[in-house]
């Protein structure tokens, strides 16, 4: 078991440090890493599961939640991908924040993101992260005709990331049918981190 | 990347983007699996829409579009991711 700390950071580091000690552990091998807030929870939450790793946490204080990853076995391929994920900056973000592309005509807006999402998966390079928000929590609930492109996306290692508050608002908690949730902090540093972000 | 691996799909391109719905409609009804997508680039029509299935959607696909309910511009089979 290897045992750090990341009380005090800020986000993305408890991420980042996470990351980097998993990369030199094996499989079945325990890391615990200690966060001061819940958003880090939830990243690291993410991590474990993009990583087939076991996820457990604690909270043992107010300001102390100790968090157990368990190595699952890394594929050649998601090793690579994880090396690259370690990486501060990324690539491409597409933001998508309607359930419509453009304005005007609601039925043409529909077919217009229908077909730009479709697009994004024909694309050599995919992005590194999509981030849905307002009506865009549509794609990614219920029986949506985007489900497939999304997931699609998400097993090649697009995160596929939904507002919590949008879908709250919406009343579609329970219909989360792809990727995870986010909140608008994490919104905010990935498309402050992105090479570039793309709003169709 | 994992999983990505281009797949062979039956392209039907269209004049206009009102009959690339009539089809995505009809197939519906007809309970044809397939999708609107956006015209790959490697094919021309007039239209931004086709209608992407998997080949084995051949026979139904076909006679449909032989049935003259819906007039199609070109029928090609693409790799597709």
């Amino acid at each position: 078991m290897k045992q750090i700390s990341a009380l005090g950071d800020v986000c993305p580091l408890p991420v980042v440090k996470a990351k980097k000690a998993l990369l030199e552990m094996n499989k079945g091998d325990m890391l615990v890493i200690l966060v001061d807030n819940e958003i880090a929870v939830e990243n690291l939450k993410r991590l474990a599961s993009s990583q087939k790793s076991g996820f457990d946490v604690v909270k043992q204080s107010e300001k102390v939640f100790r968090v157990a990853i368990t190595r699952g076995e890394p594929l050649k391929e998601q090793a690579e991908n994880f090396a690259q994920a370690s990486v501060p900056t990324n690539g491409t973000v597409v933001v998508i924040a309607s359930n419509k592309m453009g304005e005007g005509d609601d039925k043409l807006g529909a077919i217009l993101m229908k077909s730009f999402v479709f697009a994004l998966t024909q694309f050599e390079e995919l992005p590194c992260a999509i981030l849905l928000y307002n009506s865009g929590v549509f794609l990614s609930t219920g029986d949506s005709e985007y489900l497939e492109d999304l997931k699609k996306m998400e097993a090649c290692g697009t995160e596929v990331l939904t507002c919590g508050m949008c879908l709250s608002f919406y009343g579609l908690e329970k219909e989360l049918a792809v990727g995870g949730v986010t909140n608008m902090y994490s919104i905010v540093e990935k498309m402050a981190t992105a090479r570039k972000v793309i709003r169709p | 990347m994992l999983n990505r691996q281009k797949k062979t799909r039956l392209i039907v391109t269209f004049a206009s983007v009102t009959e690339a719905m009539q089809m995505e409609e009809t197939c519906k009804k007809a309970n044809i699996n397939g999708r609107l997508i956006p015209t790959p680039k490697e094919l021309s029509g007039g239209c931004g829409l086709a209608w992407s299935c998997a080949p084995e959607e051949e026979a139904p696909v076909m006679a449909l579009l032989n049935s003259n309910e819906i007039h199609f511009t070109q029928v090609s089979l693409l790799e597709l991711f």
